[in-house]
């Protein structure tokens, strides 16, 4: 008991300087994400892709394109395209203001009459592709068919017309023709009706990416407390062990002591939360209009993350020797399992198999629990594995802990040659 | 000197290297990468969608549903056997969206074509699109299904047109629809209208082979060279509490310190390397050489000015999930993320990932860690005590003390 109390010590001491340090940054971090939501004109319009249109847009033909697509094309609602010079494009794409930029060439609309087809230039941006780049090549690839099997029905009628009357001018009937193609074109999202009675609650966007982060904020902020729970030098506690406090007492008292560190972030995180409860309303559906009861539910019920996430950092800690080794070991547990975990892109984007595993590791367990709890519906099953994973993980801890208290002492007797 | 600070580094860099956690831990960076590989072998999508075509003796429905199946993209398509069990999938959120396909289609574009509307499915719709949430990506999808069937209507329009003309009218309507479908399929644009390319000229063919679950490989390396450096950091603190480096003579301490930073930086940044030359992102061993040497020493020149400013432990250890927070989500790692540039500039991880594109950022990415570097050495030098007169009579006393300890 003696031996929790001094390591609740301990985390009391560090802790105001943790949640100093996190209060600066998370402050500054709220501060440009609340100006980023200020400035911008609203949630759908952030999701469209927007491309830059580099050509000569005083060409009727194309600038009449440009305008329809604009104003009447069924792609407005993904796409936004923005005319600019070659030169604006690229620092755009620098700036990563624009998913990519379309080049068209000087002669284009003559090329497509001629059936030569220049090629239409699409520079995605700076640094390595995301899903962005991958889902604006999939919308080129479909107005490439659009494009492509416009111009062979255009052709076949020119063809069937010649064939029939050689001497015809057709200059009127292939105007009539695009205008055509333009009728069923344009107006292509009408062909779809929209049904989502049936449909059970899923969560939104961004309720997934609060879970996602709030989960990864827990994961983080364990190595902030790395410098607590690293043991390089265990002199002290054989010296407890020797005189009973044995590594199974001195392994619960540091996984509640890291738990409590936890804890305290947490209350932290929730006491944040409750002074922005309105805003947070606004940005995140499943919390829009909730009772303040139903806040103080949620809060309770998140709070499940604390023993998981600490039995897994206490045991990582557990793993290493250096304070070095430790930090970089804690992050990469917590990229990588965060990453199959579905806190970076969502799970469903995941083969199956990786969807099976994360759904029985720990960090995959929780993220579904917080979903499932944003969404308030029951835990289940989620919260018995969840037991099971931290009892594992404070094992394994408790293992380790006996192994080094151990095996030095081996080695020192070893080397007085007893 | 220079030799000297070889010997420094070298010790330094040892020091790491004995600690087998240590090197098991930049052993993890190879394996992170081969795991993701592996994971990208199996069969992603960003979304999967459900279709059912209603059975009909017109087998178009189910052609289109088959051209869906076929594509080789970021969204997967699924077919169902019942309208019931597409519902169930959406349902249970095994698909994002299902596509309900009506029987006797060729009949339904066939009268689209010419104009009639009237004897659509579903509530006046050609396509029924059951969903739970209809987002940006869904729209996209729809796209693709319309991308899919438009060639069958595009054939459609080009008959119906030509039936139309005045001058035509004397001719059997069979034989003018079987004409021009013949003709369509003759005069067939295959060509792709887009090529793609990078901001700097270069071809971007690659991007067919691009996953986007092995895509963050580099985004996720360089943040792993960041942490080294950080830890490396984090280390140093440690070492400047134990006074491992009291010892040496303040002229040379900031650098000692420095190469205290690189060592552990520069570990993480060949295991990086290694990663790389493996992930099949590896451009050529010359050029990813440069990058990763201007990543190792931005990094160790933002580590060090972040070592000088943050001087508790404690606070250097809270900083380093937050800094590298910031730097999963400014940087273009996982999503590309509007705004916030003068952060963004900031961060060593966002100019090397964009450098690997574009030769501007190249050139960013130079003055950055010439910047970083310079403002380390002209920190550590301000904050040396030995510039200012009360400390350094106290160090001058100190100096004398240990001296005449060793006497």
């Amino acid at each position: 008991m003696k031996y929790l109390s001094i390591q609740i010590k301990r985390v009391w001491r560090v802790f105001p300087v943790i949640l100093l340090t996190t209060l600066i940054m998370a402050g500054a971090l709220g501060l440009f994400a609340y100006l980023q939501i200020v400035s911008d004109s609203g949630r759908e319009e952030d999701q469209k892709i927007t491309l830059a249109l580099v050509g000569d847009t005083e060409d009727a033909y194309l600038g009449l394109g440009i305008d329809l697509l604009r104003a009447m094309d069924s792609s407005r609602f993904t796409c936004t395209l923005i005319e600019m010079t070659e030169e604006e494009a690229e620092r755009a794409l620098e700036r990563q203001e624009i998913n990519g930029c379309l080049i068209i060439p000087d002669d284009f609309i003559e090329s497509v009459v001629y059936g030569e087809n220049k090629k239409v230039t699409f520079v995605t941006g700076t640094a390595q592709s995301d899903i962005g780049v991958l889902l604006s090549r999939e919308l080129a690839d479909c107005v490439s068919i659009l494009l492509t099997e416009t111009q062979s029905g255009i052709y076949a009628f020119q063809r069937f017309a010649r064939q029939q009357e050689p001497d015809r001018n057709l200059r009127q009937e292939i105007y009539d023709i695009n205008m055509r193609y333009f009728q069923y074109v344009l107006p292509r999202a009408e062909l779809y009706d929209i049904d989502t009675a049936d449909s059970t609650p899923v969560i939104s966007m961004q309720g997934y990416y609060v879970c996602a982060a709030l989960l990864l904020f827990s994961l983080f902020l364990g190595m902030a407390g790395g410098k607590l729970f690293i043991r390089g030098d265990l002199s002290l506690n054989r010296m407890l062990a020797v005189r009973g406090t044995g590594a199974a007492q001195q392994v619960l008292s540091e996984y509640v002591s890291c738990c409590f560190l936890l804890l305290l972030n947490y209350l932290a995180a929730a006491a944040i939360f409750a002074l922005f409860f309105r805003e947070a309303g606004r940005m995140i559906p499943e919390l829009e209009n909730i009772s303040m009861a139903r806040g103080v539910r949620l809060v309770s019920g998140l709070a499940l993350l604390i023993p998981v996430a600490g039995a897994l950092l206490y045991f990582l800690s557990q793993c290493v020797r250096s304070l070095i080794s430790g930090t970089i070991l804690a992050l990469l547990c917590a990229i990588g399992l965060g990453y199959i975990s579905g806190c970076f892109y969502p799970i469903s984007f995941f083969p199956e198999g990786i969807q099976r595993l994360a759904a029985i590791l720990p960090t995959g367990i929780l993220m579904e629990y917080m979903q499932r709890a944003l969404l308030g519906e029951p835990g289940g099953r989620l919260i018995l594995i969840s037991c099971v994973w931290t009892f594992l993980l404070v094992f394994f801890s408790y293992l380790i802990r006996r192994y080094r208290l151990v095996e030095r002492t081996d080695r020192q007797i070893k080397s007085y040659g007893m | 000197m220079a030799k000297k600070l070889m010997t420094w580094y070298l010790l330094l860099s040892k020091r790491l290297l004995k600690k087998p956690s240590f090197l098991a831990v930049l052993l993890l960076a190879p394996l992170l990468t081969a795991g993701i590989i592996l994971l990208a072998e199996d069969d992603a999508h960003v979304l999967r969608i459900a279709v059912y075509a209603e059975p009909s003796s017109d087998t178009l429905g189910e052609r289109i549903a088959e051209g869906l199946v076929a594509i080789d993209g970021v969204v997967s398509y699924d077919i169902c056997s019942s309208e019931e069990e597409l519902r169930r999938a959406v349902r249970q959120t095994r698909a994002d969206a299902g596509y309900l396909i009506p029987s006797d289609l060729s009949e339904h574009l066939r009268k689209y074509a010419a104009g009639d509307t009237s004897g659509f499915p579903y509530d006046g719709h050609l396509i029924r699109v059951v969903t739970n949430d209809d987002n940006v990506q869904l729209q996209l999808a729809r796209e693709q299904f319309y991308s899919t069937m438009y060639p069958y209507l595009s054939e459609l329009i080009a008959e119906q047109f030509t039936l139309e003309q005045s001058g035509f009218s004397n001719l059997d309507e069979d034989t003018v629809r079987s004409a021009v479908k013949e003709l369509y399929e003759e005069m067939h644009v295959d060509d792709s209208v887009f090529q793609f390319a990078y901001v700097d000229g270069k071809t971007a063919e690659d991007l067919d082979d691009v996953s986007y679950l092995t895509a963050p490989i580099r985004g996720i390396l360089s943040l792993f060279v960041f942490l080294t450096g950080m830890a490396s950091a984090l280390y140093l603190l440690q070492d400047r509490q134990e006074g491992r480096f009291r010892w040496v003579r303040y002229g040379y301490r900031g650098i000692c310190e420095w190469l205290g930073i690189l060592s552990g930086t520069a570990a993480g940044g060949a295991a990086a390397y290694l990663s790389l030359f493996f992930s099949g992102a590896f451009i050529s061993w010359g050029e990813e050489l440069v990058l990763m040497l201007m990543l190792v020493f931005s990094v160790t020149g933002f580590c060090g000015i972040l070592s000088g400013v943050v001087r508790n432990m404690t606070a250097f250890g809270t900083c380093i999930p937050l800094i590298l927070l910031i730097s999963a989500a400014l940087t273009p790692v996982f999503i590309s993320f509007q705004g916030w540039m003068p952060v963004k500039y900031m961060l060593p991880t966002f100019c090397y990932l964009n450098s690997v594109n574009s030769i501007s950022y190249r050139w960013w990415c130079l003055l950055y860690l010439l910047a970083a570097n310079g403002l380390y050495f002209v920190t550590a030098r301000f904050m040396n005590p030995a510039l200012y007169p009360g400390r350094r009579a106290a160090a001058v006393l100190a100096a004398v003390g240990r001296r005449k300890d060793q006497q």
